[in-house]
This record gives structure tokens, sequence and C-alpha cells, in this order.
């Protein structure tokens, strides 16, 4: 799924959300928006998948205006976009397998989305399984969510949104709750399942070293507007550091 | 060190302590009471004496001199009255969920609303349930600010005598309170899941039922249960308007001065009420707290 | 291992707790058998005779004095409610209020002093510190488990029922019955919850007080009154709305609350009155309602009591 933004802001009123963001990415690309907190990485996010309007400018997803569907046509869109909440967003006193079942219903007719959910076929089970067991947690698809542990409720998270069979998947801050070692990995499982579903991926992240390491294209982004957009091997360290410097400091 | 600095004698916790002596000083005053009244009534000592001696020996077998030709014996009339409680309980309980159900949905805003367009929630488009929102809010408190006796006396005298108005007369204000509840609870519950289904493209109507409801579910069941304990009293209390269940016998035991027969039906009551309490804090320790 | 064995076999060893189950089937039950019971079933109500009864009682006897019979009308309505409000009325809906609030008042003195006795952090030899591993005093169990005790007992009658045998052993004519009545059923609902607030406070303001050389009297006094007592006062006026609503009810038993009036109108078959006073308990409950509600708001978000 082709994304592009044109000249898109977001107006808080005082506060800065998003200023005059330029930027395209091609199907297939794997992109992450980097910067301090409160640079409008979670804004930019959420203006893709339709859940905030730009004040002004264009965001264009698949060569649609979100914020200028109508209800029916922006759900529509949206059953192509897997997204994975800082949240996580999980319903926890629900199975495993019915979590990841849900985030698929969107495509389903109203009969046999209900159908899914109160009981499951096998074949239905059998892909959710596959999908769980590619992300190491098959073991637990009859398990309550909130009886797993923090890293195995993200991974049915993951397997949530890549059971949509998305075309974009969106992430936002996947890694803030895990230790280095473990944020690497995740990272890593990320990228590799974009690329073999050939979806677009879009993730925020805090960490630059690796972000640098594991994701071909960084957009830097510092108060609201893009500060650099480049591939992250031609990125160089002072620029990196420019980012997190406080505006008006001495260099 | 703040005695100091305060203006008044008194701090915001003794001002309390004294608004509350003047409020029970003067509702004592109101009522005429005296604390001669908490005496046994003339001629009631013995009567006393003899009620609460009979607490140790409650009654196994009828204390009548006579006793029809036929009658079952005490003991399976007790257990008899304590299952029809239960009966009328469970009776009022499963038609007051279903007639709050409607009502909770109704006046809930979670309801009502569509979160795809994010934390905003524009209200769905229906005019009409709107409207009338108000008027069903209204609805609610009336059945429930009445007391499911009082909704007796009423049924009774509009219909006669029949077993379903003992069960419509706990329905309706239990149905108001869970409905006020229900909804409540609805409007509480963490919104994080069913933001996250609507962002995969979910209708609002699943968002509701598969991402907001579940998260409600377990405090709504504990509530039920709790609610379910007061409706095993009320509809004890129902027997003194003829329901059979345990008020009926004891009333006549107490009418008849067989008070050892009174005990019983008091332990049986107790022992109900215990068992049911005793088994919903589980429930809710494994349902809850998990 | 083919997939769909794996899925099964999961499916097979998922956690299920037989206790929940059982505790389904039996409410399932439990509904299934009281609806049973065909007498029970609501059709025979609109059928025969009784329809005429509910006629009757919807064109007649319900409609308020003066507009049922031609001569006078709605007009004269207010008059007939003013005359009823000044006659019964008015004193019965302050007599429900003076009995729940001096019952309430009751209750909390009860269940505010005996609930630190229940509470398991304070109900002990070493009272605010971490007994793990340590022996329990023996003696502070038995005083725990015999206010708990009591506190159950308190509140497992109705409180219609207490009220019912008080009326025969106090002699009627008086309120005492209904107070008392409200007053023990609620002490045990009041110091049931109190105990727990009282256990789920912060140790460490306990933990200071008592190192620094505090008695448990000391701590009570000093810390856990104070800090409970916001929590124990959203209890108390929401214990005070159920108290203002059963006591309508409760003068039924010929105790002088709304409950009393009922009573006598359904006595003499005036169920236009009937139906005015049982709208004036809903609305008196319906402003207890509110006020508690009120109370409860400005307690968790206005200024604490501390």
């Amino acid at each position: 799924m082709a994304l592009s933004f044109d000249r898109a802001s977001v107006d808080y009123g005082g506060g800065v959300g998003v200023r005059d963001v330029t930027a395209e990415i091609r199907p297939g690309e794997v992109v992450a928006l980097i910067g301090p907190s409160g640079a409008g990485k979670s804004s930019l996010l959420r203006m893709i998948h339709g859940g905030l309007a730009p004040t002004s400018g264009r965001v264009v997803v698949d060569g649609r205006e979100p914020s200028q569907l109508e209800d029916a046509e922006l759900r529509r869109l949206r059953t192509g976009i897997g997204v994975v909440r800082q949240d996580l967003g999980l319903v926890p006193n629900l199975s495993v397998a019915r979590n990841v079942i849900a985030g698929s219903l969107g495509r389903r007719s109203r009969f046999a989305a209900w159908r899914s959910m109160v009981l499951p076929r096998m074949p239905e089970l059998e892909a959710v399984h596959a999908r769980l067991e590619r992300l190491g947690i098959g073991d637990k698809l009859f398990q309550r969510v909130d009886q797993l542990s923090g890293g195995e409720q993200q991974r049915v998270a993951i397997a949530r949104a890549m059971y949509q069979g998305p075309r974009l998947m969106l992430a936002d801050e996947p890694l803030s709750a895990l230790d280095p070692t473990r944020s690497r990995e995740v990272l890593e499982l990320f990228v590799e399942l974009a690329g073999e579903s050939g979806a677009t991926l879009v993730l925020s992240l805090h960490d630059v070293e690796l972000a640098r390491a594991c994701v071909p294209r960084l957009i830097g982004l510092r108060d609201g507007r893009v500060h650099f957009d480049d591939a992250s091997e031609r990125l160089g360290d002072d620029e990196l550091r420019s980012l997190y410097r406080i505006a008006g400091a001495p260099g | 060190m703040n005695d100091l600095r305060r203006p008044f004698p008194l701090g915001p916790r003794g001002r309390l302590l004294v608004a509350f002596a003047f409020a029970g000083a003067l509702s004592y005053w109101f009522l005429g009471l005296s604390l001669s009244g908490l005496l046994p009534a003339r001629g009631a000592g013995d009567q006393l004496g003899a009620f609460f001696g009979a607490a140790l020996h409650p009654a196994v077998d009828y204390e009548a001199s006579w006793v029809p030709e036929g009658a079952p014996p005490f003991l399976s009339n007790v257990g008899r009255a304590m299952l029809e409680t239960l009966l009328l309980a469970a009776a009022a309980m499963s038609f007051a969920i279903l007639l709050s159900i409607p009502l909770a949905l109704w006046t809930s805003t979670s309801f009502w609303q569509r979160q795809s367009r994010g934390a905003a929630g524009i209200a769905r488009k229906s005019k009409l349930g709107r409207a009338l929102l108000p008027f069903v809010r209204l609805v609610i408190a009336c059945m429930r600010s009445v007391h499911e006796l009082l909704w007796a006396v009423v049924l009774l005298a509009a219909f006669g005598d029949h077993h379903f108005l003992a069960v419509l007369a706990i329905a309706i204000p239990f149905a108001g309170t869970l409905a006020k509840v229900y909804s409540e609870m609805l409007d509480e519950a963490p919104t994080d899941s069913s933001e996250a289904l609507a962002e995969a493209g979910l209708a609002p109507g699943f968002c509701f039922a598969l991402g907001r409801l579940p998260r409600a579910l377990p405090d709504m069941t504990a509530y039920t249960f709790y609610r379910f304990e007061c409706a095993v009293r009320s509809s004890a209390v129902m027997g003194f308007f003829g329901f059979p269940t345990i008020g009926y016998y004891l009333k006549l035991s107490y009418e008849n001065l067989y008070y050892r027969e009174v005990w019983t039906w008091l332990y049986a009551l107790i022992v109900l009420v215990l068992v049911f309490e005793a088994w919903s804090a589980r429930l809710r320790r494994r349902w809850v707290a998990r | 291992m083919s997939r769909v064995e794996e899925i099964r076999r999961l499916r097979r060893e998922a956690p299920r707790s037989r206790f929940l189950r059982w505790s389904g089937v039996a409410l399932g039950a439990l509904v299934v058998a009281s609806w049973s019971d065909t007498e029970r079933w609501p059709f025979a109500l609109f059928r025969g005779q009784r329809v005429h009864n509910l006629e009757r009682f919807l064109e007649r006897e319900l409609v308020p004095y003066p507009l049922r019979n031609g001569d006078r009308g709605p007009a004269d309505l207010f008059g007939w409610a003013r005359d009823l409000f000044a006659a019964k009325g008015g004193e019965a809906t302050l007599s429900t209020l003076a009995i729940s609030a001096l019952a309430i008042l009751l209750a909390a003195a009860c269940a505010w002093t005996l609930g630190p006795l229940a509470a398991r952090n304070l109900s002990t030899a070493r009272p605010a510190e971490d007994l793990q591993g340590k022996p329990e005093s023996r003696a502070w169990r038995a005083v725990r488990g015999a206010t708990f005790a009591l506190f159950v007992a308190l509140r497992a009658l109705p409180e219609y029922i207490l009220a019912y045998l008080l009326v025969a052993l106090l002699g009627p004519g008086h309120a005492w019955p209904a107070v008392l009545a409200l007053g023990v059923h609620n002490a045990g609902i009041l110091g049931r919850l109190s105990a727990e607030s009282v256990e789920n406070l912060e140790p460490a303001p306990l933990q200071a007080l008592r190192t620094s050389g505090a008695r448990r009297s000391d701590l009570i006094v000093a810390a856990v009154w104070p800090l409970s007592i916001n929590r124990w006062l959203t209890y108390f006026f929401y214990r005070f709305e159920t108290c203002v609503r059963e006591s309508t009810a409760l003068g039924m038993l010929g105790i002088a609350s709304l409950g009393y009036w009922i009573s006598d109108a359904q006595a003499n078959h005036y169920y236009d009155e009937v139906f005015f006073f049982v709208g004036l308990s809903g609305l008196i409950v319906v402003v207890a309602d509110f006020a508690s509600a009120r109370a409860r708001r400005s307690l968790r978000e206005g200024d604490k009591l501390r």
C-alpha cells in the first residue's frame, strides 16, 4: 500500500502537533519514524488509519484520503491496515484465538463474523495457529490473554494484525516495554514479517541506534516537522544526534 | 501545627462529626423517640424472654398440638419453602436481567458512540433513540426508586393474586438498578480494545460487543451475583404478601407464638443467604480476580 | 502430529475451571426450574375476570378522587394532592428521612469502631507489620473472626423481617423497630466494607507510626480513621440512599413512615391515595439518591477530608 503526506499538519491548538509533513512511502517499504516524545510520531501514524484528520494538507493512503471517507469506506480501507497499538488493545478476558480472529472480522458478513467468534471453525483455527506458531506462541491458542506475559501479549497483538492479511502494518512504539535484547528481536521480527507478506511497514521508534541497524529508511521528526528523511546507511551520527538536541542549546 | 492556622476551633472532620450528631439528635427528637422505647412493650417482657430462649431450641417438628392428618413433616416444609424462596429469586433475577439489558444499552453513552474517528467519538445516527433517552432514564429512575414491597402492593391491587406478580414486583426495581449499574460499568470500561477493533475496520456494533462489553462483563457478573443475594432476601420477604416463601411461614408461626418454629425459619433463611453469599464470593474471586 | 490434532490437543488441555462450569450449570438449572412452574407464567394475568379487575383498577380506582366524578376537574387535583400531603404525606416523608438518618448513623458508629477489629492488618498481635512466616496470635485471630462473624450475622436477615420481629417485641407506635432493623442490617454491611477498606490501606503510614512507638489505639485514631474516612463516607452515603428506600416500605408494619399511609390507604381501597404515596416515596428516594450521588462525587473529586 502506498502512502503519501502532502504538507499535512495537525493543530492541537497551543501545543505542537504535526507541521507541514511531506513524504512518500512506496508499497512494501519499511520505514521508521524516530524522534523524541512529542515530536508527532503517533499523530502521524493515527492520520494514516484515519483516527486523526489533518487540519490542513493531505494524507493519501492507497489513493484515498482516510479523513474524507464515509464510515463504511473507511472501515473497508482499515481492514487492509494492521495496527499494533502501544497499549496493544487486546481483550484480556478472551482467549488468544478469539482475540486474533476478532481483528479480521471487518471483512466478513455480520453472520459469518458472529459465527467465527462464537464457534471458530477448524480451518480458521489452523490459520490462527500457524500465525501464532510463526511468532513462537502456538501453544497459547486457547489461553486467556490476561494469563500471558507482556511479551507474549505483544505477539498476540502482532498476530492479530497479521491475521488481517494487511497490505500496510502500523506499529506505535512497539518496543517501549521491552528490554534491549528483546527489542532487537521483536523489531527484526516486524521487518521479517513485513518482508514475507510484502506489506508496507511504518513503525515509530525511540531507539535511534536500533532503528538504524534494522530499518532501511528513517524519518526523523522534531517539533512536528520532518528533520531528515533518508536511507539509514546514509545518515550520519551528527544528524541523528541533532534530532535530540534541545532547541537553542549550543551544538 | 495545623491547628494554629485554623480559623475555626474544629477541623473539617470535627465539623462533620458535629453535623452528624446534630442530624441524629434532630431525627431522634422528630421521631419522638425515648430510650424507654427500647425496653420490651408492656406485658411483653416474658414474651421477649421466651422468644430469645427459643433461639437455642429451634423446632424440628410442628409446635402446634394438633396437626392435620397427612400434613408433610415440618422439616420437609422448611426445605420446600427454602427451595421456593430460591426459585422465586431466580425467576425474578432472570426476568430482571432480561429487562435491564435493553435499558442499560439504551442509556449507556458508549453504545451510541462510533469510535472510528478516534477519541472524539461522534454519536451514531439514531435520532429516535437519542430523543427518547431522557424518557428512558426517567423510566429507570421510577422503576428502581419504588421499593419492591410497594410494587407488590400496587401490582396485587391491579391484578389480584398471582404468582407472577411476586416475580414482577422484585424484577421491576432490580431491573432498574441493574440497568443503571450496567450502563455505568459499560461506560467506565477501558476503551483500548474497542478502539483497536475500530482501527481494524470493525463496525461500531462489533467494537462494542467484542471490545467493550467483555471488559465490563466481569464487574457486571459480580454485581449481578450481589443482586441475586439481595433477591433471595426480598423473595423471603415476599412471603408476607401470601407467596409461599420463607416469610409466609415465619409470619404464620410468629402470629401463633410458635417461637421455636420462628427460629427454625430464621435459621433456614440465614443458611440460604450465607450459602449463597459464600458461593457468590468464591465465584467473584475466580471470575473477577483472574 | 498434524496441526488439526495439535489444535484438538490444545483445546482439550486449555485451562478450565470446574467450579465455574458447575456454577453455571447450577444457575441455569435454578432458572429453568423457576420458570418450569406454570403458575409463575404471566399469561393468565390477561385473561378472564382479571382483565375486568385491571380495567376497573385503571379506569376507576387509580384515578385521583377529584377526577373520578364528573363534577370536578383537573383544577381540583392540586388541592387534593396538597391536602393529602399536608394531612399525611409531609410528616411521613420527614419521618422516613429521620428514620433513615438515625439508622445509618447508628450503623456507622457501630461499623467504624468495630470495623478495624475485623481487618487482617490491624487485628493481629503486631498491627501493620508484615506477617510473612511469623506465627499469628490465636487470641487476635479469634477477635477478628468473631467481629467478622458478627458482621455476617447482622446483615444476613433482611430489614423487613427484623423490623417485623421487633414491632411485636418492642411494641407498636414508635419508630425504634424500624431504626434498629435498618441500623443492624447496615451495621453488618458497613462493617464489612470498612474492614475491607482498612485492609486495603497503604501500609507505609501505619508502619511509620508503628516504628515510632504508637500503640494499636493510637494507630486507629491517628492513621486508620483519618485515612479511611473518605472511603467510609462514600459507603455511608451509598447506604443512606438504600436506607431511605427501605424505610418507605417498613411503614407497612405500622411504623410512621410513608409505608404506613400506603397500607392504610390499601386497607381502605383508596388506590388513588396508594398511588400518590407510592409516587411520593419514589420521589424522596430519587432526591436522596441524587443528594447521595452529589455527596459521593464531591468526596471523590473535591476537598478531601484529610
